[in-house]
């Protein structure tokens, strides 16, 4: 979405343009709860926090400085929440990246797609699981999310010197972990 | 230059994101390092499994819930973002809050109405079944039954919760601030639905929502008299104490005007309201599942 379609949700939703916020939930939520689902592995938690996220953000809208980067405001908003709620987590119980298969929120995997495959993305998800949270997030923010080092930076709160060196660092750890696992087909 | 410096160029490599010198040198590395190649396929190889991750579909009461949380503090910015008329009216809200608590008997209604009120107060085992009581309405008061139902949304297959108008009552009051929609939600055993969220919608979209309270009740206040539509949305602790099941739940997309999809669950024979100005209504609804 180009920087002015931005500038002018943000402009109609200081307004108090209710079709704004909609307009604005509609485009990002989606892809939101499918980031935090990789981020943190539970279905339910992700909701709460792109939940969450978008409360934070129409709320504050009011403090946004440029309203053409909302891309990256609502990203922030949305990585600091996420790690909010890691750190609440205080383990109370496996952060299971499982959770994210149960029926109810996943799109089963066409037929066609063998098991091979199947339990290719299971380990790839049990990797990702033992991972450290950060690890994670550069990952999955890096190779799901996309993000340019700059973005990552931006996002992370870190100079993009850090990024580059932790993301080298991430790849590393989990293609350890994957080894581990004995995916060495993944790899 | 060690090695895991190497490593580290090559995964910046990977992702593009190196000078056109370190480039340069990288390229020339990879030609003559078996084991660096292997890694930077393997880096590559990563990051395709990781968008090829499943992914799910998050729940459709989401927007219903981020509206809700917007809603439920005292002055939240949502609310300051309105005009500043509708601001005063949120204000005096409290003021007509106050007025529906005083326990008092329901203004006059329409014949079908009464009959529905009778009926509830017949099955109610408990007084908090009971309508919410309407301020009390002096005779000169100009009460009539301004209420006007439109039918219905066109039904659809499946097999939906079926929701009930049991009673429905106006008042029209000069004091009133602003038009209101209260009332209570039932399930078909007479025990008050809590949880259950309501979104009023209008030709211009959104408009407010509220939640029932432990008794079933709510109330809600409108921006302005006209037509709504009253959507219903079960939040998941509502469906799990209710014993709903989602396959008993129907989708309705609520197109906004902008053409933008708000998505909500909406129960069948649920009504548009056409609500007058200055005008309180009072919904009694069973939900039968």
């Amino acid at each position: 979405m180009s920087e002015e379609e931005q500038r002018a949700w943000v402009e109609a939703a200081r307004r108090g343009d209710e079709k704004a916020f909609a307009q604005i939930f509609n485009h990002y939520h989606m892809h939101f709860f499918h980031l935090v689902c990789h981020l943190i592995g539970d279905a339910d938690e992700a909701e709460d926090v792109v939940q969450q996220t978008f409360i934070k953000a129409f709320r504050s809208l009011q403090h946004m400085r440029d309203p053409g980067s909302l891309d990256s405001w609502l990203r922030r908003i949305l990585y600091t929440t996420t790690m909010d709620l890691l750190r609440g987590r205080k383990r109370r119980r496996e952060t299971s990246l499982d959770d994210t298969l149960r029926q109810r929120h996943v799109r089963p995997l066409s037929p066609e797609r063998d098991v091979l495959l199947q339990e290719q993305v299971q380990l790839v998800q049990e990797a990702l699981r033992q991972m450290p949270p950060r690890y994670r997030a550069y990952i999955i923010l890096r190779e799901f999310e996309g993000l340019t080092y700059e973005e990552m930076a931006e996002t992370l709160g870190e100079p993009i010197t850090t990024v580059r060196v932790a993301l080298f660092r991430a790849r590393e750890r989990l293609r350890e972990i994957l080894r581990q696992l004995g995916g060495e087909d993944v790899l | 230059m060690k090695h895991e410096d190497w490593r580290l160029l090559v995964s910046a490599y990977c992702d593009g994101e190196v000078t056109p010198e370190e480039r340069m040198r990288v390229e020339a590395h990879l030609a003559e390092c078996a084991e660096c190649v292997q890694a930077l396929e393997s880096y590559r190889r990563l990051g395709r499994a990781i968008r090829a991750l499943p992914q799910g579909t998050p729940s459709r009461t989401l927007w219903v819930r981020v509206q809700e949380g917007l809603a439920r503090p005292a002055r939240p910015l949502w609310w300051r973002l309105l005009p500043a008329a509708s601001v005063a009216a949120v204000l005096l809200m409290a003021v007509v809050v106050g007025l529906l608590l005083r326990p008092a008997p329901s203004g006059p209604a329409a014949p079908r109405a009464l009959e529905a009120e009778q009926g509830i107060q017949a099955e109610a085992t408990s007084p908090a079944l009971q309508a919410p009581p309407i301020a009390p309405a002096s005779p000169s008061a100009a009460t009539k039954d301004y209420l006007a139902l439109v039918p219905s949304p066109p039904p659809c297959p499946g097999i939906p919760l079926a929701l009930e108008v049991v009673a429905i009552s106006a008042r029209s009051e000069a004091e009133l601030p602003a038009p209101r929609l209260s009332g209570l939600v039932y399930d078909e055993a007479g025990r008050p639905l809590s949880g259950l969220i309501l979104v009023i919608s209008g030709t211009t979209g959104w408009h407010g929502s509220t939640t029932t309270a432990s008794d079933g009740t709510f109330s809600l206040s409108l921006p302005a008299a006209g037509t709504y539509r009253l959507v219903l949305a079960l939040a998941p602790e509502a469906k799990a104490a209710a014993g709903f099941r989602e396959e008993r739940e129907r989708l309705y997309r609520l197109i906004l005007p902008d053409g933008s999809a708000c998505q909500t669950w909406q129960m069948e024979g649920l009504p548009t309201l056409a609500i007058g100005p200055q005008q309180e209504v009072s919904l009694t609804l069973r939900v039968r599942p």
